[in-house]
């Protein structure tokens, strides 16, 4: 964007932000994307949305000295304007879906996270939240079900107190097929531990596997969902 | 509405049946140290009983679970108030649990609100421009509503 005034050095500053911001809109994108389509829950993105965060608040801040000025002329300043808009409807879409397919994912598998190590990819208000939700199931299952039942079967983990592990948490399905794309070449790479399905992997190549098989890959950033 | 249907209460009384069951077979079997083949008997009765107790559990537990479930959906599809066609299907116990779960929510997305604060002000003058998603845009004086609108 051409300027020349000096009421539009805020908005240079803006621009480079926004020209990183791209960068920072496809790592959401990505992880959006990822989250998206996973069964399990994934590593919380904490310095991305604290990014994205700050991004969204100057753009605000800008979208904000832009309606207070006089322009002179008013076409250009319009599309300026609905730009920074579309940016920030972008932003905060990403943002706002990416927030609620994990809050939606903690609800249904909140036991089973808090007692893995899925439990160390919530942030920290994410794991205040699930505490409460149990707590919160916990309480309503114990008065409706639990405490009707005879001694020994009252257990919300086991089924019985003969049980010998926590046979009712419910648990994500890691068997699902899901769509990836591989970034970087990984060459050769073994699809299971039984049988001897072995694919080369390579960049751009899109692949139907079942999650469990990658999911080391998609840790690492190597695969990315579709 | 007091009480779940009645069959939920008819599973809930077999299972204190099969209890009971279970715990004189099991005295039974403790007591019956001579025979081999009656002692087997009572383990066997016991055993049916034990797995057709874990069995009504999982039915009832999984029952409220489900219902559980979709009263979580209806907190993000219909938001903090519900329509009275759904309340008068809700047991009490379910109506104070979609009250705690949303009170939960509405605490994490408040804070998540905390940290974008400038967002009240800024889009209060671009409803128009917002068109396609006005609705979640709109500005609103009641909080609570706006709140429930952002996630």
């Amino acid at each position: 964007m051409a300027s020349g005034s000096g009421t539009w050095s805020a908005e240079a500053e803006v621009d480079e932000s926004l020209l990183a911001a791209t960068t920072d809109v496809d790592l959401l994108k990505r992880a959006w994307r990822n989250e998206k389509a996973a069964p399990e829950i994934l590593q919380f993105e904490a310095s991305l949305v604290l990014r994205i965060r700050e991004q969204i608040k100057l753009i605000c801040l800008v979208l904000q000295e832009e309606t207070v000025e006089e322009f002179v002329d008013n076409g250009v300043d319009d599309l300026i304007v609905s730009l920074y808009q579309m940016d920030l409807d972008r932003s905060l879409f990403l943002l706002r879906s990416y927030l609620r397919i994990r809050l939606q994912k903690i609800e249904k598998y909140m036991i089973h996270i808090s007692k893995t190590d899925l439990w160390n990819k919530l942030s920290e208000q994410e794991q205040k939240f699930t505490k409460r939700c149990i707590d919160i199931m916990e309480k309503h299952l114990n008065e409706s079900v639990l405490e009707r039942l005879p001694y020994g079967y009252q257990s919300i983990l086991k089924q019985s107190i003969s049980s010998d592990e926590d046979d009712m948490v419910p648990q994500p399905q890691l068997d699902t097929f899901v769509f990836c794309k591989t970034k970087d070449a990984v060459g050769a790479f073994q699809l299971d531990d039984v049988g001897d399905e072995i694919i080369d992997l390579v960049a751009d190549d899109l692949n139907v596997v079942r999650y469990k098989s990658i999911k080391g890959l998609v840790e690492a950033g190597q695969i990315d969902l579709v | 509405m007091s009480s779940y249907s009645d069959a939920f209460e008819q599973v809930i009384k077999e299972c204190d049946e099969h209890n009971l069951q279970l715990q004189s077979l099991i005295r039974q079997a403790e007591q019956n140290l001579d025979i081999q083949r009656a002692r087997n008997e009572d383990q066997f009765g016991a055993v049916i009983h034990h797995l057709s107790l874990i069995r009504n559990k999982r039915c009832l537990m999984a029952y409220i679970y489900n219902r559980e479930a979709i009263i979580q959906s209806l907190r993000w599809k219909l938001g903090s108030v519900l329509p009275q066609e759904i309340l008068v299907k809700l047991h009490n116990l379910e109506i104070e649990y979609f009250k705690n779960h949303s009170e939960a929510l509405e605490s994490y997305m408040i804070w998540f609100l905390q940290r974008i604060h400038i967002f009240d002000v800024c889009l209060g003058d671009h409803t128009v421009a917002l068109t396609k998603n006005s609705l979640h845009f709109l500005r609103r004086s009641d909080a609570e509503t706006f709140i429930s609108q952002v996630l």
